[in-house]
């Protein structure tokens, strides 16, 4: 069950990789594991997936606890979209068993292109925009749109090991009138419930292998924490143009990956 | 902070780094090739970090329940439904 003490590394260092680019560039690094353990080590897909998970829920929970001391999280906002995402997570964890593999890397390719568009968007926006200090006060609006984003952003999660922060995000900023620093904590803050929610279903199926996911989780750790310390030094557009190009050359191969029937 | 709030984040806080910890000992312990320990702690970090989540609800729970916020005390509760109710699904699954 334990890998070979070069994999243990390796893969520890994917985890550390993702971990510190999701710090440094404010998304979840979760989006890269999956295709990177299917493409250079081989994993299965369900499998992968599951060490997603699990690295989604070491991200939220590590970050969280620091965004709800400072009182940036929306603790009441986050637990009520919860009930939804769980709902969907758990459905949808389920479901993943029966869906081909085929099928759910397509999918996956299609999640990795959104957030790819959606990450470009808030680099093109970040250019001149200054950092937040102050959050303004706030009352959240539309709580049906919000509780039926946060069902899909769970079944996401459950079906692609993602936290879903790329849907949450945009509509607690767009339709819910949260500002957009409260909106990423608090999304932030609910993606490891979500996970967890889903992540029991995969651990109890078989799916999260433990020597690959405690060296890959170790590693995201790791680089979620250095990452934060670095994050306010570090011109984030930049970072971010990296990871989009990073989610782009994963989709691109994964895509490939398909047509050829390496994925079948 | 409220300390009752304070209770949500030490949740998240001794979650997360206790199982870092577990993890990084499984690290080092699979890298010297002490499989059988190794393993041992990898499960346990593992677990560690499954259970914080559902942890960091019922610290909410007792928090909402100490101000009186019966709305949020129904909030925490349903959700606590739902997660112990997949963590089930999951072990009978096992």
């Amino acid at each position: 069950m334990i890998e070979e003490p070069i994999k243990i590394l390796l893969l520890a260092a994917v985890g550390f990789a993702a971990g510190g680019f999701g710090a440094l560039a404010g998304v979840g690094g979760g989006i890269i594991i999956t295709p990177v353990l299917v493409i250079y080590f081989g994993v299965p897909l369900h499998q992968a997936i599951g060490v997603s998970l699990v690295s989604v829920i070491a991200t939220s929970t590590a970050t969280s606890s620091v965004h709800v001391e400072k009182r940036v999280t929306d603790i009441r906002l986050g637990m009520t979209l919860e009930l939804a995402t769980t709902l969907g997570a758990a459905a949808a964890a389920i479901v993943a068993a029966y869906v081909s593999k085929r099928a759910l890397a397509l999918l996956f390719v299609g999640f990795l292109l959104y957030s790819a568009s959606s990450l470009v968007k808030r680099a093109w926006g970040a250019r001149k925009e200054a950092l937040q200090t102050e959050i303004p006060p706030y009352e959240p609006q539309n709580y049906p749109v919000g509780l039926l984003a946060s069902l899909g952003a769970g079944a996401f999660s459950g079906l692609l090991g993602v936290g879903g922060g790329v849907i949450k995000v945009p509509v607690m900023y767009m339709f819910m009138h949260v500002p957009l620093r409260v909106a990423t904590a608090t999304s932030n803050f609910t993606i490891g419930v979500t996970a967890a929610t889903g992540a029991y279903i995969y651990y109890g199926r078989g799916d999260v292998n433990v020597g690959i996911t405690a060296a890959v989780v170790a590693g995201v750790f790791a680089g979620s924490l250095i990452g934060a310390r670095l994050a306010p030094k570090v011109r984030s557009v930049y970072v971010l143009a990296l990871f989009i190009g990073i989610t782009v050359l994963l989709a691109i191969q994964m895509l490939y990956r398909l047509m050829t029937g390496v994925i079948a | 902070m409220r300390p009752s709030e304070h209770l949500v984040a030490i949740t998240l806080k001794y979650g997360a780094y206790g199982s870092f910890a577990l993890l990084l000992v499984s690290v080092a312990l699979g890298v010297a090739h002490q499989v059988t320990p190794a393993t041992y702690a990898a499960k346990a970090g593992i677990l560690l970090l499954l259970a914080t989540p559902m942890l960091r609800i019922i610290a909410a729970l007792v928090m909402y329940a100490g101000q009186k916020d019966r709305k949020m005390v129904l909030v925490s509760a349903a959700l606590l439904v739902i997660v112990v109710g997949a963590s089930l699904l999951g072990v009978g699954m096992h």
